[in-house]
This record gives structure tokens, sequence and C-alpha cells, in this order.
């Protein structure tokens, strides 16, 4: 948020997305289904939340892969989730279009699903450990506090505003809300919070964080070998072309041996054009 | 490294472990493959009762059935501590030919061997006996039942009125096959011979010869984490059990 003697009239003091974005489109998404939940109730159809939610027996044993990345849009009726609907879909939005404009909508939905995926393997681990299976996870806690802590970890002294008044650092206000989040799930897991969901969505997204830099350093060091490596080779290949073409200047093409020869083909490479576009 | 790579890479570097960690859980828990209920196959909830199989109206006389029997059952229980479990029972009806069973830990109950069109009667007595044994487990989650008092019980509440009594066929069956010695019974497994008929009968019998608080004694016994300790069903009931269970079942 910028001070008030750096806001000229072209600052933008909003971090609201006016415009279509991956993170507008998965919150339009999420009150769909949510209007869809309510429609289901009235008419007392079990089908959509029924075949949404994440089971651990269906989605693990039963290879019904979909229950991974659907779940979050399984929600419950509850005056408390959908309190808790409210005020995570409201901080997912400022958040969640924060970080698209840096990452990009493609990367910010992969995220998305990543979180519900490890969301999702967290409690069917844990019911896998418990040795019960009777309890579903349901809502969107998993992948937005996965969301909450990515941002917050890009800047986590950042001023945000609790609660819309109270000016805290972000990695705090995060904090508050996972807290706040997991208390709620252990009172309302029957509910389908599940409190390890939202844990494991939040260590995935940490790992993330902290590894994604290294893996690019890493990436980036193996690419610049493979450069390095190429260019000695191409230089050793370049020498050795030269003293070939000495050889065939004074002895012949006759001359050469099947090795010189070979390396003559291997070295027509570097001397070929690069392909042209075709425009036909 | 093109771009695509990159991102392929980085995406499967990320998303790997939780892919190792599910095939783990999929293969170690592979003893659960049955317990998962296909998809194709139609749902009917009743609140806490959901029923996968063919045919509204036959899981809608069974929610009804089932629904009175539970409430029967756990009103007129003093020993076991029946209970339902939180999530409702979850009960899937298959024509594949295989031993119906519930799963230790879930609320999903699989009874096999019913043919799509066969009438809604024939699926009570796998039912009951099966429902009986996930309340006896949910009413002491952390119990570790001997076996012979486990499907004695379960046995003995089966049948279209799930208030317990004893099944004639099974006590003869336990006459004609009985154990050398009473120890012997008790401490046999589920794939003993005849297991089902005898844990009946022991069941059965002390229904008759001893009084509700001596077997709620033994129930307690039975409910507490870890294996009943030896001798502990002589010193309850009687030393000279043995022999009134085999007068009990030449009585037959």
């Amino acid at each position: 948020m910028p001070t008030w003697d750096e806001i000229t009239p072209y600052t933008e003091r909003s971090t609201f997305s006016k415009h279509a974005s991956v993170t507008n489109g998965l919150l339009v998404v999420h009150l769909v289904a949510l209007a869809a939940a309510g429609v289901f109730s009235l008419a007392g159809w079990r089908g959509f939340p029924e075949a949404v939610e994440f089971q651990t027996l269906q989605s693990v044993v039963g290879l019904e892969a979909w229950r991974f990345i659907t779940y979050p849009y399984a929600h419950v009726l509850e005056p408390g989730c959908l309190v808790a609907f409210v005020i995570l879909g409201w901080m997912f939005l400022r958040a969640g279009n924060e970080l698209e404009r840096e990452w990009g909508g493609a990367r910010m939905f992969g995220f998305c699903l990543a979180m519900a995926l490890y969301g999702g393997t967290a409690h069917a681990l844990y019911e896998g450990f418990r040795g019960t299976f009777d309890t579903p996870a349901r809502g969107l806690y998993a992948p937005v506090l996965g969301i909450l802590l990515a941002n917050a970890l890009r800047n986590p002294r950042k001023p945000v505003l609790l609660l819309m008044l109270v000016p805290v650092r972000a990695i705090t206000l995060f904090w508050l809300v996972f807290g706040s989040a997991l208390l709620f799930g252990v009172f309302a897991f029957k509910q389908g919070a599940s409190p390890v969901a939202m844990a494991g969505a939040v260590a995935a997204a940490w790992a993330y964080t902290r590894l994604d830099p290294r893996l690019d350093r890493f990436l980036e060091w193996v690419d610049t070998r493979r450069a390095r490596a190429k260019f000695l080779e191409e230089f050793e290949l370049r020498a050795q072309v030269d003293a070939l073409l000495e050889k065939i200047q004074r002895e012949g093409m006759s001359a050469l041996t099947r090795p010189e020869r070979r390396i003559l083909r291997r070295a027509s490479g570097l001397y070929r054009p690069p392909a042209r576009p075709n425009h036909e | 490294m093109s771009d695509f790579r990159r991102r392929f890479v980085r995406v499967s570097v990320f998303l790997l472990p939780a892919f190792l960690l599910l095939a783990a859980l999929h293969f170690f828990r592979g003893d659960l493959r049955d317990a998962a209920a296909s998809l194709m196959t139609p749902r009917y909830v009743f609140d806490d009762l959901t029923f996968i199989m063919r045919g509204r109206a036959r899981a809608e006389q069974l929610a009804g059935w089932l629904r009175k029997e539970i409430t029967d059952l756990q009103s007129n229980d003093r020993i076991y501590r029946f209970k339902t479990p939180a999530s409702g029972f979850r009960i899937e009806v298959r024509n594949e030919q295989k031993p119906s069973e519930c799963y230790v830990g879930s609320n999903r109950i699989l009874i096999c061997g019913i043919p799509d069109d066969a009438p809604w009667e024939r699926i009570q007595p796998d039912l009951s006996r099966l429902v009986a044994r996930v309340m006896l487990r949910e009413g002491a989650p952390d119990a570790d039942y001997s076996p012979w008092f486990e499907e004695g019980v379960s046995r003995f509440y089966e049948g279209a009125k799930m208030i317990g009594y004893r099944k004639d066929e099974l006590i003869t069956t336990a006459f004609r096959n009985q154990p050398a010695t009473l120890a012997e019974a008790l401490a046999s497994r589920r794939d003993a011979p005849y297991f089902d008929a005898i844990s009946h009968s022991i069941v059965a019998f002390l229904h008759v010869a001893y009084s509700v608080d001596k077997r709620a004694q033994y129930a307690e016994i039975e409910r507490a984490p870890g294996s009943v300790p030896l001798g502990e069903f002589e010193r309850i009931f009687d030393p000279d059990v043995e022999r009134k269970w085999r007068d009990y079942l030449d009585r037959r």
C-alpha cells in the first residue's frame, strides 16, 4: 500500500482486479457451487455434494481423482461455514488478484489446484493413519489459506488491514486467519472443514514459496552448464575441422579416414544456416 | 531448456511428493479396494442412511426397516452399548458372489451375492448382522474385541427383528462340531471351521444362563483396549462354564 506522499494521480491504490482474472473466475465458480448446494439442499438431493466432496476411500482407493480438486467447491450450508466462506472468499479475492498480477493466470490456476491436491492428500493420510474413512473434506479453506500464505510471504512486512480497520503486517494477518481457521476446523470437522487439509495446503504453500526460487536457480545452473558444455564441444570441433581442412588441402579428400569423415559430418551442423520460417 | 520444459519440470517437482504419498496409501490400503463404491450404481440417501444399490423401492423399504430396528436395538440394549456411526451408515449392495463384510473404522457395509431383482427381505440377514457389528465397534472404538465375541454378538442380533435370539440351525451346527475345549473356541480365529456357529452358541448360551450384570461385566472387559486376560471368562461367569455350555448344546 503506498504512503500519502507516494501517491500520484497515476498510482494504483487498489489491488482489486475489475478485469477478468483466474481468481475472479474461481470465485464465481465457488458462488455458483454455493448456489447449487443451496438448490440441492432445498430439493433434498445429495447428488452434487456427494459427487464433489473429498472422500478418502473413493478418491484414493476408488481412483475418483477429480475429488482432489473439486472438494473446495462442496460447500456446507451451516451458519459458521457460510461466515467462513464470506471472510475467506473476500481475502481470496484480494490476495489472489494481487498474486496473480505477479504470477500470471496459468500459474495461479495451477497453484490453486495444487493446494487443493495437497489439502486432500493431507486429509487422506490423516484418515489412513487413523484408520477411519468416514469424514469427508469440503470447503475452500485449504486452497485459500495456501494462497494467503504465498501472498503474505512475498512481502511479509507489508501493512494490511485486519477486519478492514486495524493495520497489521501481512504475515501476522495470515497467522491470525490460519489459527482461527484451524480452531474452526477442529469444531466443524464433521462438516468438512478439515484442519488437516488446511495444514497440508499451508505446508505445501510454504514449501513451494521457499523451494521454488531454489529450483529456479538450479534449473538456471543446469542450463548454464549445458550451454557451457555445448560451447566447449563446438570450440573443440571447430579446431578439429580446421585441422581436417588443412589435411584435405594437402592430401585431398581421399586421404580422410572414417572417423575424420564423421567429424566433418558432425561439424556440418554447425555451419548449417538456421531454418527459415515458411510463409506459404 | 525451453520455457515449456522448465515449467513442466517445476510442476512435476512440486506435485511429485503428493503423488508418491497417494500412491503409497493406495497400495498399502489395498484391503479397502472393495469398500469404494462404484459411481455407476444409484445412491439413495435417507437422512443418515445411504444405500448404494439398484431399486429405489427396495432402498426405501430397507431404510424404514433398518431405522426402526436400530432404534429398538439401542433402546433395549443394556450390555453392548450399540452406537450408530456419527456419519450414518453407508450400505452398498452388490450381486457379485463374495462374503458380505464391514470395514474396521468405516461406516461402510458391503452386502454381496444379492441379484438386482431380489426382494429386499433377502438383504436383511446380512445387513442386520453387519449393522450390529459396526454398532458394537462404534460403541468402543478402542476395543480389541475377541473374534468370537464380535461374531457371536452380531450373529445373535441377526434377523428381520434385531432383538437378539438363538438361531437353532447354528446351535445344531455347533453341537455337531464342538471344539475340544471351550478355551479353544474362545481363542479361535475367523477362519476356523464353524466359527460363526460356535461363536453364536456361546453368546446365546450366556444370554440364557447368566444375568445381565454378569454379561455386562464381561462386555466391559471386552470393550477395554487390549485382549481379554486368560481365565477372565471363567472368573466372571463360572469355573464350570464349559460343562454348562455343553449341556446347553446337548439340550438343543
